[in-house]
């Protein structure tokens, strides 16, 4: 094998008929993990909630039954941004799993029959994730109330009736829509060279052409809203609740690079028992939260979203904890503590920098972007703009999230 | 002759780990710490390992006894691990293991209490000493147990839980009937839960380190000195009382098919669970090859028979299960269409019966290499490294077969598999059953139960 010494997947650009290709050369396996993925996703689909993973798993059965091998190691995932599907099989048949994989532009093959059966394995996987999970309606409403009834409130398994009036048709149209190979990304992983990646796709000489315009890949951002406090009761939990939400857009004059460099900063930091952390006036100094948890996800590149739920503590009304809450984050955004910044980025930095395998870690980073729909950004990028970022710098960023573009807390008593 | 040798063997560890910087990089030998601690060690000298890991195993009969209290162990490994030092308050011991990238890690089994530490070499000396207060002296404060309590009564005491939960709640009282074990596994009994104190904790945490660990084991960046110094720090002198052992039960299968009823439930599942060898027999790694064979993946068995053929499920997963070391079942089990119940109980025993005696084994090379190329991918890591070491320590088998293991692996040939299956695997008559749902009149055979208790008498 012929390869240049990476830390990182390497792009080949523009190849064959796909927006650009990867690989990841690995000798510590022995297949070769390819993917396809496309950059649309449950957010895009302007059909009924749910359809985009009703139809990757129509697409799927296509891609999997296709050859006489190959099927058992095969998977396919949808988010709201994004559908992939991956095959794993021997290098020797690299050409044959990318001609398999770039079928999923074709027509789609499967019958009448073969949809009203895979509606039913979809509502069993909806009953699998979604059915007791004592959370899911409060979650779903919070989204609704979030994003205001926008394609960014809608759940990629949809809902149970949403499930059961899925149509062929409809899946149909929103293949022809969606699945095109000049939108789609390539990236493989496994023991082999670039010039026998290049060769593979070179010597296919049918690709699926486009049967219909493409939806756009952007989607319109979601309405703005004041702050939303919700009482909600709900049964099968162990405790009360409350959950937090806030959306925002990007910081301006951010690079994607810069935001997840800054996030990791701040969540770390948030989570900490250092001074200007949220642990110990919630949960060491002051017994308030039985415990919390927070994060700040990127919805795709058009914001993120901040959530934190947190537990009372015995005698603590929910009331009580989420004034709390308000005031410890107001403080953690409006004054962080410099000191505390600088230990966490350090803390970070050192972490980044032990790292034993980088390219695995950065090939986990560019698949988690490829189906996610966010941003690719590598370690090495990342480490840089966190050993450039400034206290002041950092500042803003979060000064950023002290004014969301909507938000909801829910307070939630058990039944 | 031996330089060339040497120069070669280092040029193929080179292009696989990166590493050769010394003779005695990855190399397990056996030593005794200056207090008496036997250990096995496993220094790492690859480029970029800096931690080090020390995993270690004690024997505990604390279930033997019928007065002992099954909650101690769980809340004991809690309070140790969260509840600070008597220098360090928890949010400082926190602070310090996270600035200096360590953690701890206890837990308990039925049969064995595991520990685990790792942190950098640079930082030996500051996290070491805090280690081994949270682990030697602990504080067990009322204030943080009456929180930890509370957390595990509320969540014990939920009724409207998920029907899967119910469901493998009632297997465990059918197989384990109303016994410690059944209680210390299920951890829902609300009233023993309250009873617990902090003197059994105590208790608990005296008997159990008092004794030397059945399994210890050292990796990473570290030399034999310096492994010692730090076994010594970390862990009590070991005693010399020989340490009492869990009386495991064989599992003791219900024959008839058990039948959780919840009319409101709006989905059904079914679960068979066969018998397995101890893992002591070596033989654990065959069983992993076998359950892929047998359900890993699309186009598996399990998965044609059960969604493609039928549809009655998104999918069937097949595990191996440790009760405890000696009490190890495989367990099939999945999500299953409402109306398609009785088909479906058909097809997985129809399924599981013609591999277990004819199984197609055009896979085997697939399988058995990438699973030997995940083991491998897995022993760059130093926890991960001393963890293979210390399950082999527990199963007596040979510390070097962690060197062999993804090879071992990589070999195994269809009349390993076909002996292993027929000789290991239970004949699917001799599954048990367990099913949950609203609707139990398409099994008019089974014990049907309406609590998780009552499958004590089915």
């Amino acid at each position: 094998m012929l390869n240049r010494v990476t830390d990182t997947p390497i792009s080949l650009g523009a190849l064959g008929p796909f927006r650009e290709v990867f690989l990841t050369p690995r000798d510590d396996q022995s297949d070769v993990d390819i993917a396809i993925a496309y950059p649309f996703g449950e957010r895009h689909n302007p059909y009924g909630e749910g359809l985009a993973h009703y139809l990757e798993h129509l697409v799927w059965q296509s891609v999997r039954s296709a050859g006489a091998d190959g099927g058992r190691h095969s998977n396919a995932w949808t988010s709201p941004q994004a559908t992939l599907y991956w095959l794993s099989r021997a290098p020797d048949a690299m050409k044959d799993t990318i001609e398999r994989l770039a079928a999923s532009a074709a027509p789609l093959g499967v019958d009448e029959a073969y949809a009203v059966q895979e509606r039913d394995i979809v509502q069993r996987e909806f009953d699998l994730w979604r059915l007791e999970d004592p959370m899911d309606a409060a979650y779903v409403e919070m989204a609704g109330r979030l994003f205001g009834g926008s394609q960014y409130a809608r759940t990629t398994l949809g809902s149970k009736s949403s499930i059961s009036r899925f149509t062929l048709e409809a899946a149909r149209k929103l293949h022809d829509e969606t699945h095109h190979l000049s939108s789609a990304k390539l990236h493989l992983r496994g023991p082999v060279a670039e010039r026998d990646v290049v060769r593979a796709i070179e010597a296919i000489d049918s690709w699926a052409a486009p049967r219909a315009e493409a939806l756009s890949e952007t989607v319109p951002l979601w309405p703005a809203a004041p702050e939303d406090v919700v009482n909600r009761t709900v049964s099968g939990l162990s405790r009360p609740l409350v959950v937090k939400q806030k959306s925002f857009l990007p910081p301006p004059d951010f690079t994607w690079t810069e935001v997840f460099a800054a996030r990791n900063i701040l969540v770390n930091l948030a989570l900490s028992t250092k001074a200007g952390g949220l642990a110990r006036p919630l949960r060491y100094d002051a017994f308030l939260a039985a415990s919390f948890d927070l994060g700040l996800d990127p919805l795709g590149t058009a914001g993120l979203v901040f959530w934190i739920n947190a537990e009372p503590d015995k005698n603590v009304s929910l009331n009580d904890l989420n004034d709390a809450l308000d005031k410890e984050l107001a403080r953690l955004l409006g004054e962080p503590n410099e000191t505390t910044f600088y230990e966490i980025r350090d803390r970070e930095l050192s972490s980044l920098d032990g790292i034993l395998d980088p390219l695995k870690a950065n090939d986990q980073r560019l698949f988690a972007s490829l189906i996610s729909g966010t941003a690719y950004v590598t370690l090495s990028d990342l480490r840089a703009a966190m050993q450039n970022m400034t206290f002041a710098r950092f500042q803003t960023f979060t000064h950023h999230f002290l004014k969301p573009r909507s938000a909801v807390s829910q307070l939630i008593s058990v039944s | 002759m031996i330089a060339t040798r040497r120069a070669v063997t280092c040029l193929i560890l080179f292009f696989g780990l990166a590493a050769c910087n010394d003779d005695t990089n990855r190399v397990i030998s056996e030593h005794t710490s200056p207090a008496g601690h036997v250990f096995q060690l496993m220094p790492i000298t690859e480029r970029g390992v800096t931690d080090i890991t020390v995993s270690a195993a004690w024997a505990t009969d604390w279930l033997n006894d019928p007065n002992n209290n099954p909650w101690v162990p769980n809340l004991a490994t809690e309070m140790m691990i969260s509840g600070g030092t008597a220098e360090l308050s928890p949010a400082d011991v926190l602070e310090l293991l996270e600035d200096k990238n360590a953690y701890g890690d206890i837990g308990a089994a039925a049969d064995l209490i595991y520990a685990e530490v790792e942190f950098p070499n640079n930082h030996r000396d500051t996290v070491v000493p805090v280690l081994a207060d949270l682990f030697q002296r602990p504080v067990f404060a009322s204030d943080w147990f009456d929180r930890i309590k509370g957390q595990r009564r509320d969540a014990a005491a939920v009724e409207d839980t998920a029907i899967a939960f119910d469901m493998w709640e009632a297997s465990r009282y059918a197989i384990f009937g109303k016994s410690a074990q059944a209680e210390f596994t299920n951890g829902r009994n609300v009233e023993m839960l309250d009873a617990a104190s902090l003197d059994e904790l105590r208790v608990w945490h005296q008997e159990s380190f008092s004794h030397a660990p059945v399994a210890l084991v050292v990796t990473g960046a570290v030399n034999a000195e310096d492994a010692g110094e730090i076994v010594d720090a970390l862990l009590p002198p070991p005693g010399s009382a020989p340490a009492e052992t869990f009386d495991a039960v064989s599992l003791q299968l219900p024959e008839k098919m058990i039948y959780l009823h919840r009319p409101e439930a709006e989905k059904s599942l079914i679960g068979f669970i066969g018998t397995l060898p101890d893992t002591r027999d070596g033989k654990d790694g065959v069983d992993l090859v076998i359950a892929n064979l047998f359900a890993g993946g699309a186009d598996s068995p399990l998965f044609d028979a059960i969604r493609t053929n039928l549809g009655a499920t998104y999918g069937m997963s097949v595990e191996l299960v440790n009760y405890s070391r000696a009490q190890r079942g495989v367990v099939i089990a999945g999500e299953i269409d409402t109306e398609k119940m009785p088909e479906a109980r058909d097809a997985v025993l129809a399924a599981y019966s013609s591999f277990r005696t004819e199984p197609d084994l055009d896979s085997l090379t697939d399988i058995t290499q990438r699973i030997a190329d995940s083991i491998r991918q897995e022993m760059v890591f130093v926890n991960s490294s001393a963890r293979i070491i210390r399950e082999l320590l527990l199963d007596e088998r040979d510390p070097q077969d962690y060197q062999t293991l993804p090879d071992a692996i990589a070999q195994l040939d269809v009349e390993a598999v076909q002996t292993r299956l027929v000789s290991a695997f239970p004949d699917a008559v001799d599954l048990a059953i367990f099913a949950a749902g609203p609707d139990p009149s398409a099994f008019p055979d089974a014990c049907i139960i309406t609590t998780t208790e009552q499958a004590l008498a089915c």
